[in-house]
């Protein structure tokens, strides 16, 4: 049992691998198979939940995603300077 | 010192080292009443000495296959993603496409894909792990009293070829001493891993095969009936 890559699904009309980009997915753009010229559209409002839940990946993956093309690791928030830290009397 | 006080502070110490319990690492010792001796001076089994940051890695492996298993539950399925409670049905995404219809008109088809196969399951695994010990042996003992339980589990065929008891070592993690250098680094044990993408276990490979055999194609009604049912829908909301 071979399982697809992930972002690909089989072209519904002529099974080809068609690769799903998340951002065109959420953007609501047509997907086309290279293959046969088959067009997909999102439907927005029956896939509004599934649509949310991937949103959240595309967010919270974002930095990691980034980090991952670049090679350097994802920026944390700066830390306070030491001055800001003391307490004051 | 008690055996038990030891051993606690110590494991507590190696956990704390390995990174992956945190809570059960040196914030456990710092709780500790201050008669009680630091995790640092604690005497152990040489056995649990080293047994400790690999028991910490092997946790380390199984809360990253937990975080891969909660990523699917929550992305994947339309269950209540946080507890583990019940998985609910597969999130499926929902396209829509034309094809030509056996009248010889085109027809609209929705197209159901799981969201499972659209995006890449992390599962990491330690591809290897490098443990630098340094240890200071300062006691030998044969056979003694808290390997009791471990005596037990010992059949005659287990134990060494002439029969004999096992010996214990006792140690603790010694100060590295560094040549013309009169500081001294301080008890560590020193660990390097390299994590990589695992690869697809069977369990998730049969997943991802299931959640695209479902997806599925379904003639959608001709668009002014859509209409009219969305309009219904609107109204009984």
């Amino acid at each position: 049992m071979n399982a697809p890559q992930p972002g690909q699904i089989p072209c519904p009309s002529c099974s080809r691998p068609l690769a799903l980009p998340v951002t065109a997915v959420l953007r609501g753009e047509p997907i086309v198979c290279a293959g046969c010229g088959l067009e997909l559209t999102t439907q927005r409002e029956a896939s509004r939940e599934a649509l949310a839940a991937l949103d959240r990946w595309h967010r919270d993956t974002a930095a990691a995603r980034t980090a991952a093309v670049s090679g350097q690791p994802p920026e944390q928030a700066p830390r306070p300077s030491r001055r800001a830290r003391r307490p004051r009397r | 010192m008690s055996d038990k006080t030891s051993e606690a502070g110590a494991v507590a110490a190696a956990g704390g080292a390995g990174g992956s319990g945190g809570a059960g690492g040196a914030g456990g010792a710092a709780a500790a009443p201050q008669e009680q001796p630091t995790p640092q001076g604690s005497v152990l089994s040489l056995a649990q000495l080293i047994g400790a940051p690999i028991h910490a890695l092997v946790d380390a492996e199984a809360q990253s296959a937990m975080a891969t298993a909660r990523f699917i539950r929550a992305v994947g399925f339309t269950g209540d993603g946080d507890g583990m409670g019940e998985l609910g049905e597969l999130q499926m995404a929902r396209f829509k496409r034309r094809r030509r219809s056996a009248d010889g008109g085109e027809e609209d088809v929705e197209v159901q894909i799981p969201l499972l196969s659209m995006l890449p399951i992390p599962a990491l695994q330690i591809k290897d792990a490098e443990l630098d010990y340094t240890v200071k042996i300062v006691q030998t003992e044969a056979l003694p009293q808290r390997q009791a339980e471990i005596n037990q589990l010992m059949t005659t065929k287990r134990q060494g070829p002439l029969g004999e008891p096992p010996a214990t070592l006792r140690a603790a993690f010694a100060r590295e001493q560094r040549p013309g250098d009169r500081r001294s680094v301080d008890m560590l044990v020193k660990m390097k891993l390299r994590i990589e993408q695992a690869d697809m276990p069977d369990g998730l490979a049969q997943l991802l095969a299931l959640a695209s055999e479902s997806a599925g194609q379904a003639s959608l009604p001709p668009p002014e009936e859509r209409a009219e049912d969305e309009s219904e829908t609107k109204a009984d909301e």
